[in-house]
């Protein structure tokens, strides 16, 4: 169990069935007993329902990731699903995909940017952009995990050029485990330690796992209008209604 | 040889872990120790391995206590994390904490489980979403055989895994 003064964790990466082997509550039953606060169920939106219920008794949020083929259709995506979900995802990559959810700035988090090809695929171009549009970066540890050799190796490498990005340009960004199923999952503390392997100090990590996370839930809820305006005092139910502010 | 005095020995940390894998038996110590330098060699190499200095102090096949240096317990972690299978079985280290003696590790991390594995022949689950027959279950964990394999191709597992609630709700649609 967290303490009251730890910080809250956060996985914001998962893909429980019908896109991995695990259902949402039972990666939610596991992440409750690794110490985790929340996880944000992230399936590609080709598995995305829409309408399963989340389990109730576990902080879990409702997000999706778009893979999309060119810069239209990710615009076209966006526009589908960004009111439906609580966090949004592109499914990175492709440099001119990489760059144009960046450019767009309605993603909260940009996966796996380095997937593509040979670069770590983002520049300072696509980190400054991020920086200034709030998207996250997200260095899923689910490659690190699962791989061992070449691929292991170009994903810590990708992951510590990116970073050194982030750190200079202040690109928020999101640490995950990527899991497809609960065996897939690890506690804090061990993505913590191997998000040091790629170069990152304890305190950077923390605030991967917590810091940006609930920037992003602060985000997606309905009392939030822009950065610095939120509307305080009354609850989120008459606002929505319109006689709260 | 006379041992070092207690002050000039090597600070140690034990970590205490839980294992969990898919098929749900008990795993021997040697099967363990091997995936853990194994997944530590290929991770962190000789240089890293010799300096965690692993020493499984104790295990039941399903917890136990792992003595490692206390300045290389980060990369022990991260180590710990990367065991993916065990002989061919998805598994997963799951640690539970960390202590400077073994008796603190034991007293306040492992918990003995009393909850039964049982296995069921077959009982078939059908409903909106998911559908196949459950194969095992132990309290709220129920293992499923789903008739759509390609799911357990992605996830990489044997089993489809659900909870209680999600059969319970699904009956109620």
């Amino acid at each position: 169990m967290p303490q009251v003064n730890e910080p809250l964790f956060y996985d914001f990466n998962t893909h429980p069935y019908p896109e991995g082997s695990s259902s949402a509550s039972r990666m939610a039953l596991e992440a409750g007993k690794l110490g985790w606060a929340g996880v944000c169920s992230l399936p590609h939106h080709e598995y995305f329902a829409g309408k399963e219920p989340l389990p109730a008794d576990f902080r879990i949020f409702r997000g999706v990731e778009i893979a999309a083929a060119n810069a239209n259709e990710l615009r076209k995506l966006t526009d589908r699903f960004r009111d439906r979900v609580q966090v949004l995802a592109v499914h990175g990559g492709d440099e001119t995909i990489n760059r144009a959810a960046c450019e767009d700035g309605r993603a909260d988090i940009l996966t796996h940017p380095h997937e593509g090809g040979k670069t770590s695929g983002i520049n300072h171009i696509i980190a400054k952009l991020a920086a200034d549009r709030n998207v996250a970066l997200d260095f899923c540890l689910f490659p690190v995990i699962r791989n061992k050799g070449g691929s292991r190796v170009r994903a810590l490498s990708s992951y510590r050029a990116n970073f050194a990005l982030v750190r200079k340009y202040g690109v928020p960004y999101v640490i995950t485990s990527g899991a497809m199923s609960h065996y897939d999952l690890r506690d804090p503390r061990s993505l913590i330690a191997l998000a040091r392997l790629f170069g990152l100090n304890e305190a950077e990590a923390v605030k991967g796992l917590s810091y940006y996370p609930e920037q992003i839930i602060r985000r997606a809820s309905p009392a939030y209008v822009m950065d610095g305006v939120e509307i305080l005092g009354t609850n989120c139910d008459s606002c929505e209604k319109g006689d709260g502010a | 040889m006379k041992i070092l005095p207690s002050s000039l020995r090597e600070r140690k940390r034990y970590v205490a872990f839980r294992l969990i894998r898919e098929d749900g038996e008990a795993t021997d110590r040697k099967a363990l120790l091997d995936e853990i330098f194994f997944a530590t060699q290929t991770l962190l190499g000789d240089e890293g391995s010799s300096e965690i200095g692993y020493r499984l102090m104790d295990f039941d096949g399903h917890a136990g206590i792992m003595r490692v240096s206390h300045g290389a317990l980060e990369p022990a972690r991260a180590a710990l994390a990367t065991v993916y299978a065990i002989k061919g079985n998805r598994a997963a280290i799951k640690i539970l904490g960390v202590s400077g003696t073994i008796r603190a590790a034991t007293e306040k991390y492992i918990v003995s489980e009393n909850v039964e594995t049982v296995n069921i022949l077959s009982r078939q689950i059908r409903n909106v979403r998911m559908s196949g027959n459950a194969v095992r279950e132990k309290g709220d964990e129920i293992e499923v055989i789903p008739d759509d394999r390609e799911v357990l191709k992605r996830g990489n597992t044997r089993y489809l895994s659900v909870t209680s609630s999600d059969i319970v709700t699904n009956r109620q649609e």
